[in-house]
C-alpha cells in the first residue's frame, strides 16, 4: 500500500518535471506562432490564444520583400552542403579508418582543429579567400564556407562509426572481387546509414541558421539565405519593426527542420545509439 | 584440383612473430586441416593464403602458380570466416549473389547459381531472410554458401563451427565431410579442435607458436608423434609423460627406467643411446593395462587417487612413486579412491622422446 503511494508521488513528480521541461523548451515557438497571428495593437498585448487568427503576416512576409527567393537559396546551401559534406567525409573516413598510411593520426586531428577557431577569427581570412575564387555573393561562396563546420564533425562521426563495423565484412567483400569503391558504396554506405542521417541533419540545421557568414559573404538579396532575410526585414518607417512578419518567416523558416527532425526520427536514435549495432 | 604449397613463408606483426618459416602442403582435392592452440597462428596463415595479409617472406603457390604478388580475387579462392561476416544489410540471396554479381555475371545465370547452392546447403528457404533473422547454424550455411557460389578453386575455413553448440557442430562436420567428397575440391581447414581435425582430415598439419610441429595424416600424427608438443597436444585426456633415464639395452629395444624398479622395453628407430641419458617416456591413457589385464613382469603397484565416470568410460588417474598416470578403463570398472591396483606399460605402446622433445 505504501509503496504503491510512493510510486505513484514518484510518477506525478516525475510528470510535472517532463511538463516543465516541454513548457519551458516551447514557449518560444508558441510564442512566435501566436504572435505570426496577430497584427497591429493585438500584438503589444499579452495573449495565450491568437484573437481571430489573421494570415496577413504570411501573406505580407512574400508580397513585401522576395522571401521566397531567400528560401530556395537557404534550401539550395543547405541542401548543397549536406550533400557533398556527406560525399567527402564518407570518403575521407573510409580511408583514415581503414587505410594505413603516414600521418593518419596527425591529419585526423588536425581535420578536427580546423572546426577550432572562433567563426570572427576566420571571418577576414576567408572573405579574402572567397573574393578570390570569385565566389563573393554567391550560394557556391556560402556552402564552401559551411563546410569548414561541417566537414570535420561529419568525419569525425563517420570514422569512429566505421571503426565498429567489423574489418571482416569488409574483407568479405574484397575476397568476393569488390574494389575499394564498390566497398564504399554498397557496402559501408548502407551499413552507415544511421550515422549518414544523424550527422547530415546536424550539418542540415547548421548550414540552415549560419548567420554570420551569410550576411558577410552575400551583398544583394538574390544571394541571401534565411537568416539573414529575416534579420532585413523592415517596416514601412524606421521606427517600425514588423513583429508579425518576422515571426511568421521564423515559423516558415522553422518548420523545414523540425519536419526533417520528425522524419528521420528513428535514424537519429539508431545513429545516437550507434557501437551498441553490431553488423 | 589445385593444390597448395607454402615454402618459408614468414608474417610479423610489428615486434610479434605470428608464423616463423613454415613448409606446408595441402594436397589437390583433399581436406587439409590446421591444428594448434589459441594464438599458434593459424588464422593468420590462411589469411596469408587467401591475400588478405601480405607476406614478410617466404612463396605461396596455388596450382604451382606463384600467388604473392596476386589480388584476393585472382587467387581464386574463397575464405569462410570464423565470424561468418555475413552483409548485414543483404538478404541471404544478395549475400551470395553479391561476389558473382562483381564478377559480372549476367542475371538469370546468378539467379540460377544461388539457387542451385542454396538447395545444396538447404538454405532455399531462406534466401529473402536478412542475416540476424537466421540461427547461427543457418547463418553458418550461408557463410559457406557465399563461398561456394563462386566454384572457386580452394576452400579456406577458420574454425568455422566454433560459434556452434556441440550438436550442432557434430552435424555440421558431418555436412562438410559430405559437401568435400561431393565437390572434390582443395579445402584448409583451421580449427583448434583436435576431434575437427581428427574426424575430418585427410591430412593434418599441426602448429606450433608459427612453425610446423607435425605433418601427415591424423592417425599417424596420434600413433607417432614426431615431438613433445604433438604428443601432448593430442588426445584428450592426454599422454601420460615421464621423465627418466635409459638404463640399457636388449634385442634392439632400449631399457627404460620405471618406478619400483620396474623396466619398459621400448623398441627405436635410430642408434641406442648412451645409458643414463634422460628421455622422456611417454604412453596414452587407452593403452595402460590396468588389473588382471596386467602381466607378471614390470608391473607397478599403483595408488587410485581420483576417479572420473563419464559413462562411457571411467578416466583414473594414479600415483606410482613419483609417477603419475591416466588410465582409461571401463564406465562400469570397479574402481575406487583409494584402492591400490597394478598396472602395466607395455612397451610396444611407449613413446620416447630425447632432452629436445624429438621422437626417438
Ligand atoms: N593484426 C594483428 N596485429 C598484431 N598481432 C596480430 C594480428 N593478428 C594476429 N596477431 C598475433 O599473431 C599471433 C597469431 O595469431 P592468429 O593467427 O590469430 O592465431 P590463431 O588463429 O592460431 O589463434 C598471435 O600472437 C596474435 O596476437
Ligand atoms: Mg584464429
Amino acid at each position: 500500500m505504501k509503496t504503491a503511494v510512493k510510486k505513484a508521488v514518484w510518477r506525478i513528480a516525475f510528470a510535472l518535471l517532463i511538463a516543465a521541461i516541454a513548457v519551458f523548451a516551447l514557449a518560444p515557438v508558441y510564442w512566435a506562432v501566436v504572435t505570426s497571428l496577430e497584427t497591429g495593437s493585438d500584438l503589444f498585448t499579452v495573449d495565450y490564444l491568437p484573437r481571430g487568427p489573421v494570415w496577413s503576416n504570411y501573406v505580407a512576409v512574400f508580397e513585401r520583400q522576395a522571401f521566397g527567393r531567400n528560401i530556395l537559396n537557404s534550401v539550395l546551401v543547405a541542401g548543397g552542403t549536406v550533400a557533398l559534406s556527406m560525399a567527402v567525409a564518407l570518403i575521407a573516413a573510409y580511408a583514415l579508418s581503414r587505410i594505413e598510411f603516414r600521418g593518419r593520426l596527425l591529419l585526423l586531428f588536425t581535420v578536427l582543429s580546423v572546426s577550432m577557431f572562433p567563426q570572427v577569427a576566420i571571418l577576414s581570412g576567408l572573405f579574402e579567400l572567397i573574393a578570390t575564387l570569385g565566389l563573393y555573393n554567391s550560394l557556391p561562396g556560402l556552402g564552401l564556407s559551411y563546410m569548414i563546420f561541417t566537414l570535420p564533425f561529419m568525419v569525425w562521426v563517420l570514422v569512429a562509426f566505421m571503426r565498429e563495423l567489423p574489418r571482416e565484412i569488409e574483407e568479405a567483400a574484397i575476397a568476393d572481387g569488390a574494389g575499394p569503391w564498390t566497398i564504399v558504396t554498397r557496402i559501408f554506405l548502407p551499413l552507415m546509414m544511421p550515422a549518414m542521417a544523424t550527422s547530415g541533419l546536424l550539418a542540415f540545421i547548421i548550414a540552415w541558421n549560419e548567420f554570420l557568414f551569410a550576411l558577410t559573404f552575400t551583398l544583394t538579396n538574390e544571394a541571401r539565405t534565411v537568416p539573414v532575410a529575416i534579420a532585413l526585414i523592415t517596416g514601412a518607417s524606421p521606427y517600425e519593426l514588423p513583429w508579425g512578419r518576422i515571426m511568421a518567416a521564423s515559423v516558415i523558416v522553422t518548420a523545414p527542420v523540425v519536419l526533417l527532425a520528425l522524419l528521420f526520427q528513428r535514424r537519429i536514435v539508431a545513429g545516437l545509439t550507434a557501437g551498441a549495432v553490431r553488423g | 584440383m589445385t593444390d597448395v604449397a607454402l615454402r618459408r613463408l614468414e608474417k610479423s606483426f610489428g615486434r610479434t612473430p605470428a608464423v616463423r618459416g613454415i613448409d606446408l602442403d595441402a594436397p589437390a582435392g583433399r581436406l587439409t586441416v590446421l591444428l594448434g592452440p589459441s594464438g599458434c597462428g593459424k588464422t593468420t596463415l590462411l589469411r596469408l593464403i587467401a591475400g588478405l595479409e601480405e607476406a614478410d617472406a617466404g612463396e605461396i603457390r596455388i596450382g604451382g602458380r606463384l600467388v604473392n604478388d596476386l589480388s584476393p580475387r585472382e587467387r581464386d579462392v574463397a575464405i569462410v570466416f570464423q565470424s561468418y561476416a555475413l552483409y548485414p544489410h543483404m538478404t541471404v540471396f544478395k549475400n551470395l549473389a553479391f561476389a558473382l554479381k562483381m564478377s559480372g555475371m549476367r542475371r538469370a545465370a546468378i539467379n540460377a547459381r544461388v539457387r542451385e547452392v542454396a538447395k545444396m546447403l538447404q538454405i532455399d528457404d531462406l534466401l529473402a531472410r536478412r542475416p540476424r533473422q537466421l540461427s547461427g547454424g543457418q547463418q553458418q550455411r550461408v557463410a559457406m554458401g557465399r563461398a561456394m557460389v563462386r566454384e572457386p578453386q580452394v576452400y579456406l575455413f577458420d574454425e568455422p563451427l566454433s560459434n556452434l553448440d556441440a550438436r550442432l557442430r557434430a552435424q555440421m562436420r558431418a555436412e562438410i565431410t559430405r559437401l568435400q567428397r561431393a565437390l572434390g575440391t582443395t579445402m584448409i581447414y583451421v580449427t583448434h579442435d583436435q576431434v575437427e581435425a581428427m574426424t575430418l582430415a585427410d591430412h593434418v598439419v599441426l602448429l606450433d607458436r608459427g612453425r610446423v610441429a607435425q605433418a601427415g595424416p591424423p592417425l599417424d600424427i596420434y600413433n607417432r608423434p614426431a615431438n613433445l608438443f604433438v604428443a601432448s597436444f593430442l588426445g584428450a585426456p592426454p599422454m601420460n609423460l615421464y621423465e627418466t633415464r635409459i638404463l640399457g639395452q636388449v634385442d634392439g629395444a632400449v631399457l627404460v627406467a620405471l618406478p619400483q624398479g620396474a623396466l619398459a622395453r621400448v623398441r627405436i628407430k635410430g642408434r641406442p643411446p648412451e645409458r643414463l641419458t634422460p628421455v622422456t617416456l611417454g604412453i596414452r591413457p587407452e593403452n595402460l593395462l590396468l588389473g588382471d589385464a596386467a602381466p607378471a613382469a614390470d608391473t607397478l603397484d599403483a595408488d587410485v587417487t581420483r576417479v572420473e565416470r563419464l559413462g562411457a568410460q571411467t578416466h583414473v588417474v594414479l600415483a606410482c612413486s613419483d609417477m603419475q598416470l591416466i588410465a582409461i578403463a571401463d564406465g562400469e570398472a570397479r574402481i575406487a579412491v583409494g584402492d591400490r591396483i597394478r598396472v602395466h606399460l607395455p612397451g610396444s605402446r611407449c613413446h620416447l622422446f630425447d632432452i629436445a622433445g624429438r621422437a626417438m
